[in-house]
Parts: structure tokens; sequence; C-alpha cells
């Protein structure tokens, strides 16, 4: 099986750690993790955004880039579902486009849903393969709406809680929307800080200290939104979390957002040749 | 033609034009199969009814024939001072005999739906009622209407086999329920929630429905 | 009408939206009782269907759909058996010849110019239409016998949630009313102020001269019309006056009692997370030959009002709304923002969807409103994070957030999103199919980020406070965390492949 990673613009841009952590576990499972290195944007901006034929246009792209590969995984929630769900409605019914959205929309995973569904792999037995870390700083878990479309909402907790071992919290009222909603966040500010607010204040009282959040735009909106507050918050994906629970990874310091104590650089534990800093 | 039925008529067009401007997606209604809860195998029905009709609220005793008038004695005496005006409105007239006979003094005529304000206690039959809500089918089949609904207290008197298992039955069963002018299913005594949700009973219709369950 | 559901066009949500946020109560109000439905919605359905579910959802969605690709036989069938029931069917194209229709109703009526009083039990359309203005304006003196509709009446305010309307005030404001307008003892308690309502209002029941509502579901088989009420004011409200008139737009259609079991039991469960309302009426003609109580006449005014239009369009399915409530509750927008933000008495996802449809469907009925739809509402089909709840939530499965990005098209077709905005995202999509460009468009910004951001101490990772252009209000309330160290690619590449 070829499989290859979609890295979605806004990974690249704002969370590479994300995407290397993804690397890092896809290959613990086993498996070989290709880049195609002329991918670029999905098209969900456009196709949110009333511009469809912008959308098509990219959508059109993604299946050419990945035509190659037998699978697609990325750690975006908001682009898998794009890509799984609304791809189909770009193209007229039996047309050459909408048999290679829809071929490509079959291969496409969000990264645990891959791990669980494609791969078949039990999280529980993900740590007796590694040297997991003895138990990380208190998380929580906030799922992507978007993973309502591919049915996978409410599912990456229940994954970690197993994989992870250490102390998973449940979060009060998980599946309101933290208010990201892409360009809502600047159509609408206001409302978007204010649900955001609301699900800093839901992740506060877990009392955990390190929030996964399944898709870069919800990470972003609540990271920058926390860091603007000064609430000592670290925000990241479900593949971070993965990799330093099974010791793939190093763990970021957490604490206060500014002025805290140097905490280990980014990138892999070990067997990289050039992992951490640039 | 009246400009009444012109209008009905025009409207008639325009539904017409606008159905066929887009494809028809649904050419047969889909089995309801799913729908139904409740069938006479899966529960006792009596039992089922007493539980479910509790649960939304309203208050069952349960008699044999021969305590029947006896309970309606009771809550009658329980709900309504001497001088509360009773109205009895009910198709089986052997019942009808029976509760006005009980009401004495206190029974209001019920040919005149003015004076159903001014009744405290409404008792009635029912046509049918269903288990899997706990619900209480009336119509105006030789009832006087809203008998069921003006008066602060409904005592209502069902026997067990007129209880269906589910809604379903209500609609697929042989019943005339639906013929009459006006048919009610009453699922729990008069509620609101209106002012900060808080849960208040009896704001139009009664405030209590006493259910007098014949076995 | 009030200027609070039937704002001046064209509509700007904004101001609405801002202050909604703004206000703490209304936070309080909506937040506590929208996430407190929405609980019980899902336990409920646990309880009672379980992993069924979603099929009763997929059967109600295709009963719901079949009635209105059928529409024009059933709405046939329904106004030959109504008439067989003795019942007087009107049609109306606008609002404003389905009031006329019932002044005239009104009229027939009156005698010798004595004032005339209704009394109104809940109705969504008659909110649309504009009757209680029009009521008022000749003359006819209405009640609202729904407790939240009555306290908004004789506040002057308006709905704010299609089930349960007062859910933006709280006990404090009905008390002060009770006292200002019915000269009532102050309380604070519900029970008392319900009873003081119910005092108020039984009378007004027994003089009324025509009772006025709306329905549920209208049968075709049997003419008749299903109005599902908890208070029980439907019920008087239909039994004493000696006229009657449900208003009703074409789309409540369905075959019959047949057809009506799924929508029951969705309705309900959904909306306030009951197995039913507790009075489902039906009403079948006016009174009959010996009958006591009912009313003498009964009258249904099917009301267009934009439907058809709708029924018309690739918006056909906003038809099957039941009108629940459930996707408002579960909306975190309509959460935060209450239902006065969204100016229409259709508020929430479904409103953000529906008021635009209707809008555009009666264009040029108003002349003052022609242009219509999108024009009008500019800003409803961009309130929404697209988070999918409302079409989780809907009992007949209607798929909002594939309606909201269907307007958010034609927005930008005509020209009504803003420019700057396209003008990102085209180039965006420019740099998209470039890309070696694309890779240097993103190393820019974090070398922007590098140079000009924040540096974090913790990561490799520079705050923006502020971001130019459509991003600016991002950073109104948010830094923008870039990640500034070794890029992923170079990452990848280096560590070679194994
Ligand atoms: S759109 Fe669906 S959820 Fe919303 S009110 Fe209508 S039926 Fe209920």
């Amino acid at each position: 099986m070829r499989v290859a990673l979609f890295t979605t613009c806004l990974a690249e841009a704002l969370a590479p750690r994300a995407l290397k952590a993804t690397v890092l576990v896809l290959e613990h499972c086993g498996v070989t993790v290709e880049l195609p290195t002329a991918q670029t944007c999905c098209g969900q901006p456009m196709l949110s955004n009333g511009l469809p034929g912008d959308a098509a246009l990219l959508a059109r792209r993604m299946t050419e880039v990945f035509a190659p590969y037998d699978a697609v995984v990325t750690p975006s929630g908001s682009c898998c579902s794009v890509v799984r769900e609304k791809y189909a409605g770009l193209f007229a019914d039996g047309s050459r486009d909408r048999a290679a959205v829809d071929a490509l929309a079959a291969k496409t995973f969000e990264l645990i849903e891959f791990l669980e569904t494609k791969l078949g792999i039990d999280p529980a037995t993900l740590r007796a393969k590694s040297s997991p870390r003895a138990s990380t700083a208190p998380l929580t878990c906030h799922d992507a709406c978007h993973l309502r479309g591919i049915h996978r909402h409410g599912c990456t907790e229940p994954f970690l809680r197993s994989a992870c071992g250490g102390d998973v919290r449940e979060l009060p009222d998980m599946t309101q929307c933290c208010g990201f909603g892409g360009m809502f966040s600047t159509q609408f500010p206001e409302v978007s800080t204010a649900l955001g607010e609301e699900k800093l204040a839901h992740v506060a009282s877990t009392g955990a200290t390190t929030l996964v959040a399944s898709d870069t735009g919800c990470a972003a909106h609540l990271a920058g939104l926390a860091h603007r507050k000064g609430v000592a918050l670290r925000v990241i994906s479900p593949a971070e979390a993965l990799a330093e629970s099974l010791g793939l990874m190093e763990v970021q310091e957490s604490g206060a957002p500014n002025g805290g104590k140097h905490g280990a650089p980014n990138g892999e534990k070990h067997g990289a040749p050039n992992g951490g800093k640039a | 033609m009246t400009t009444r039925q012109s209008a009905v008529d025009a409207l008639l067009a325009r539904v017409r034009a606008a159905v066929r401007a887009q494809p028809v997606t649904v050419r047969e209604v889909p089995s309801h199969a799913v729908v139904r809860r409740v069938t006479c195998d899966t529960a006792n029905l009596a039992d089922l009814f007493a539980t479910k009709a509790a649960a939304v609220g309203m208050r069952v005793t349960r008699v044999d024939e021969a305590g029947l008038d006896a309970a309606v004695t009771t809550l009658l005496a329980t709900h309504a001072q001497a001088d509360a005006k009773v109205v009895v409105a009910m198709r089986d007239a052997n019942l009808a005999a029976r509760a006005s006979a009980i009401a004495g003094t206190r029974l209001a005529a019920n040919d005149n739906d003015d004076l159903l304000f001014d009744c405290f206690v409404g008792i009635t039959d029912v046509d049918c009622a269903i288990a899997e809500s706990g619900s209480l089918v009336v119509s105006t089949n030789g009832r006087i209407r809203n008998a069921w609904v003006t008066p602060p207290i409904h005592v209502a008197i069902v026997r067990a086999a007129q209880i269906l298992p589910d809604l379903v039955d209500l609609f697929e069963s042989a019943t005339d329920a639906l013929d009459a002018a006006s048919t009610t299913i009453i699922t729990g005594p008069s509620k609101t929630a209106d002012i900060e949700g808080v849960l208040v009973t009896g704001v139009h219709g009664p405030a209590a429905v006493e259910i007098v369950l014949v076995s | 009408m009030n200027p609070l559901i039937a704002p001046a066009l064209p509509f700007d949500m904004k101001p609405r939206a801002r202050e909604a946020v703004r206000d703490l109560k209304l936070q309080q109000f909506v937040g506590n009782a929208t996430h407190l439905k929405d609980t019980q919605r899902g336990g409920i359905f646990d309880r009672d269907f379980g992993a069924e579910y979603d099929a009763l959802r997929t059967v109600a969605r295709d009963t719901k759909q079949y009635a209105l690709d059928h529409l024009d036989e059933l709405l046939e069938r329904f106004i030959a058996n109504a008439e067989k029931s003795g019942a007087t069917v009107h049609a109306a194209t606008t609002g404003r010849e389905a009031c006329d229709i019932a002044l005239s109703i009104a009229r027939a009526h009156q005698a010798h110019g004595r004032a005339q009083s209704c009394v109104k039990s809940k109705s969504m359309v008659t909110e649309e239409i504009g009757l209680l203005p029009a009521f008022e304006a000749a003359g006819i003196k209405t009640l609202e016998t729904d407790l939240g509709e009555f306290i908004l009446q004789i506040d002057g305010d308006a709905p704010s949630h299609i089930v349960t309307p007062m859910i933006h005030k709280d006990r404090v404001a009905t008390a002060k009313s009770f006292v200002r307008e019915l000269g009532a003892r102050y309380t604070e308690d519900p029970t008392e102020l319900t009873m003081i309502a119910r005092a108020h209002m039984r009378g007004l029941y027994r003089a009324a001269d025509i009772g006025v509502s709306g329905a549920n579901f209208l049968l075709a088989d049997e003419g008749s019309a299903v109005i599902c009420t908890n208070e029980g004011n439907f019920d008087l409200s239909v039994g004493g006056p000696p006229v009657h008139i449900v208003f009703v737009g074409i789309e409540k259609l369905i075959r019959g009692a047949r057809d009506l079991a799924p929508f029951l039991k969705l309705l309900a469960r959904s909306g306030t997370a009951q197995p039913l309302t507790i009075y489902t009426s039906f009403v079948c003609g006016p009174r009959r030959a010996g009958e006591h109580g009912g009313p003498k006449e009964l009258h249904f005014v099917l009301v267009d009002a934009g439907r058809v239009g709708v029924l018309a369009s690739e918006k056909r399915d906003l038809l099957r709304c039941i009108r629940c409530g459930a996707c408002l509750n579960a909306c975190p927008v309509y959460r935060k923002v209450g239902g006065h933000s969204y100016g229409s008495m259709y508020a929430g996802p479904i409103g953000a969807v529906l008021t635009p449809e209707l809008e555009r469907a009666q264009g040029g009925a108003n002349a003052s409103q022609s242009g219509a739809g999108l024009a009008n509402y500019p800003d409803l089909p961009r309130a929404s994070s697209l988070c999918g709840a409302c079409y989780e939530a809907c009992p007949v499965k209607i798929d909002i957030p594939k309606f909201l990005l269907h307007d958010r098209t034609r927005l930008r077709e005509r020209g009504l999103s803003p420019k700057s905005e396209g003008a990102t995202l085209a180039l965006w999509r420019w740099l998209a199919e470039r890309p070696t460009l694309f890779r240097m468009a993103i190393g820019a910004v974090r070398l922007h980020a590098r140079m000009l951001g924040q540096k974090d101490s913790r990561d490799e990772r520079a705050w923006l406070t502020r971001v130019p252009g459509p991003g600016a209000g991002w950073t109104q309330s948010r830094d923008l965390g870039v990640a500034t160290g070794e890029s992923f690619r170079e990452w990848f590449s280096k560590r070679g492949s194994r």
C-alpha cells in the first residue's frame, strides 16, 4: 500500500510539528509515508466561501497529485471532510472529474481514522510496541466539527485515552463548536471569540494543561486566543499527542505562554538525522 | 366563480408548476416499520400505559369494574369542593349515568360549552389510549367539546381493552376517533416552561389529569 | 410589525450579534436553555429509539419529501376533503392577501360596528404575515394565548425561538410587565405568574369572536389540521369563538394520518424532549349538527408567501422543516447571538437559510423589498461556522450547511461578499495551482512571522498580534501562532526515505 501524506496548507504554515508527528506515528505503525511535493491547498477556503469554481480547479489538482497512491492520510479533520464530503458536489454526476474525486474520497482518511479503521489498530496495543513515556501532563480533547461529516466526531478522545494511557480528561460540552469556522472567525470575530472563550473555560475546568484539537484551524484559533489572554495552555494535534506518549517525540514544555521556561526543541526524539532545531 | 375559488385554483396551478420544476426524488413513501416501538406481544399494555402516563405527570388509579364508582367518588371528594361544578362528557351512556349520579347536585349541564368555564372537574371516557406514550385519545364523538381541557381537573376513565400498543395503531386501527370534528391526544396535564424553563402545570388546560384504569 | 423580527432592509446582522454577545443575561438564558434542550433531546432519542434514531429520521425525511414532490396532488385532495367536512378553504399568495382574507371573514361577522376580539394560539406563519398588526389596524383586539407569546405581546417584544419564544427573557421582566400591564401584584414565582395569566385569559376566551391558529400538519386524506401545543391553548381558542381561522403554509401537507406517526414522535422529542406534546389536536371541519362547542365556521387560509417559489427551487428540502427548534438549540452561533440577531421570526440555522429564500421567492410582492433575498440578508449565510450540528439534530435531515454554502456562492456571484476577501481567495487559488510559488508564499508568511512576530519561549513559533487585510478580524481578539523553525518539507527531505 502506497500511503501519501496530505499535509494541508494550514498545517505547513502553522503546525509543521503536527505533520512530523503524523509521519512518526504512521512509521511506528509500519507504514511508509510518501510526500507528494506538488500538493498545495485542497480548496476548502474557496469552497466554504462561495467560490466553488476555484475549489473545483484545486479539487482536480488534488486528484492528479494523489492519483498514484492507495491511501491519503491527513492530520486535519476539516480538509479530510472536504475531500470526502464536498468534492462530489463540485462536479456533475457521471463526469470524469466526478469519478476522480469519488476515487480520491474513497482513499482519503483522517489520521486516527486511518489507524483505527484502515489499519485496524487497537490503540491499546500501540503502547506495547514502543517505549512509552510514563505519564504525560493531563490532556483533554476537542474534536473538530468537520469530523461529524465523516462520522468520526467524538472518536479521537477514546482512541487517545487508550493509546496514550496517561491522564486524558473528558471535555465538558465537547460537541459544541470552538467557534473557528474558517472565515467565520474573521467575519464574526466577536461570536467566534465568545465560542472560543467558552471552549477554553471548559478546558480549564478539566484542569488539563494540554488541549488536543483535531484540526489545524481550530487549534490555531484556540491557541491564539489562549495566547492573547495569557492563558497557559498547550494546543496540539492528536498526532503530536500520540507521538509524544509513544515516546516518538519530545514533549514540549507547557507553562506560561510567555516568559516560561525554555521548552524542549521541536522534532524527533530519536532516529532522525536532523530532528530538532533548524 | 368566486374570487375565493379562483384564488384557490390559482394556487393549485402554481403549485403544480412548482412541483414540476424540480425532479421527484421520493416516489414512494417508505415503510414506517421503525416508527413502532410497542406491540401487543412486547408488553403488558395496561402496565406500560400506567407507567408511561405516570411518567408524563398524570395520576393513575387502577381498579376493577366493581371499584370504579368508588374510585370516581374518591377523586371527586379529593379535588372538588361541595359546590364545585362537575361536567360529565361520556360517549358510553352507562358510564355517563353512573358518573352523573356520583356528581349528584354538582352536575353541570353539558349542552352549553360556555358553562364549561364554570366547571371545576370534567369527567370523560376516552376513545382509546396509547400504551407507548401513556396518552389518552378523546374526541367530540358523543362528548361535549373541551370538557377535558377547560376545567382545572380532568378525570378520565380508561378500560384496559381500550389501550392500543403504539401511536401507530391509532392511525392504522379501525377506531373512529379521527372522524370526529375534534380529537385530542392528551399526554399529560397542561404545561408550560415559558418562564425560565420552570415547569408549571395547569396553564390553560387542567393542572391535574386523574386516570381511572379499569381492568 | 415588530422591527426585531421585521427589520429595515437590507438587514445588518452584525451590530445585533455584537450586542447579544456582550449581553451577559442573554448569554446565560439562551446558553443554558439551549444546552439543556439539546442534551435532553439526545437522551430521549437514545432511550426510545437507540440505534434506530437515524432510520426514523430517514423515514421522516422521505415521507415529507414525498409530500413535497407530490404537493399538487395532496393539496387538491386536502381541499376536497376539507370542504367535504364543511370547512372553507382560502388561498393567499402574499402575507397581505392572507391578512385581507382574515379581515373580510371578520367583517362578515361584525355586528353593527361592535369591536371584535380574537384569541390566537401560537403560529409562526401569522407572525410572518403580520396578522396582528393588520387586526389591530382594523380594530380587532387580539390575545396571544401561548404564555410566552402573551408575555412578549404585552411587552412589545418579539419571539426569539420558534418553540420557546421568550427564551431570551426572565421572570423579573415578566413580573414587571404583569404589574404594569395587568395590574397584578408583584411576584417572581413562575407558578403564580402563570396563574395570573391564566385568570386573565379565561374571560377573554369566552368573549372572543374569532379564534386564530396555525397548524403543524395538514392531512390530505382527512381534510383536517393537526396542532401541537403543551398548554392546551389551541383547544380553548378553537372551542369557544364562533369562527376559527387556521393559517397554514402549504408545506405542512402530508398524505394523511397514516403518515403522521413518525413526525409526531420526532417533533416533541426533538423540540422539548417529550414523547409527544401534551395536546395533539385534530380539527376536522366546524362543529357538527347537534354538537355543543366548536366553531360554527372553520376557515383554512393556505399561505404561499414565497413557499411555492421555494418548492420550485433547488431548496425544496427546506420545506420539510417541521419547526421543532432542534437546530436552534444545537447551533453554537444561535446560542451566542440569540434569535433577534437573525432579523426574522425564523431564527437560527433554519432561519438563516429560509428567511432569504422566502424573501427571494416573494420578490416584487412588496415594492420596497424587491431585489429581495440575499441582498436583504447578506450576513445570514455567513453567520455560521459550518459545524454541522444543525444537520445532525434535524429530525427531517435538512442539510442546512449545504444550503448555507449554496447561498455563499450566490452572495459572491452577486457581489454581495467583501471584495478584499474574494481577491485574497482568488490569489490563494492562483498560487495553489503553482506549487513552487505556493511554497514560497507559505515561506513568506513564516518569514514575516519570524521578523515581526513575538517569539515564543516554548517552541519555535512566533506570534503575530496584528494581521492586515481580511485577516484583521482574527487578531482583534486572537494572536496568530506561526511555526518559524524548520519547515516540514525540509525535515522530511533531510531524514531521507526509510
Ligand atoms: S430545520 Fe430541522 S431541526 Fe431545524 S426546526 Fe426545522 S425540522 Fe427542526
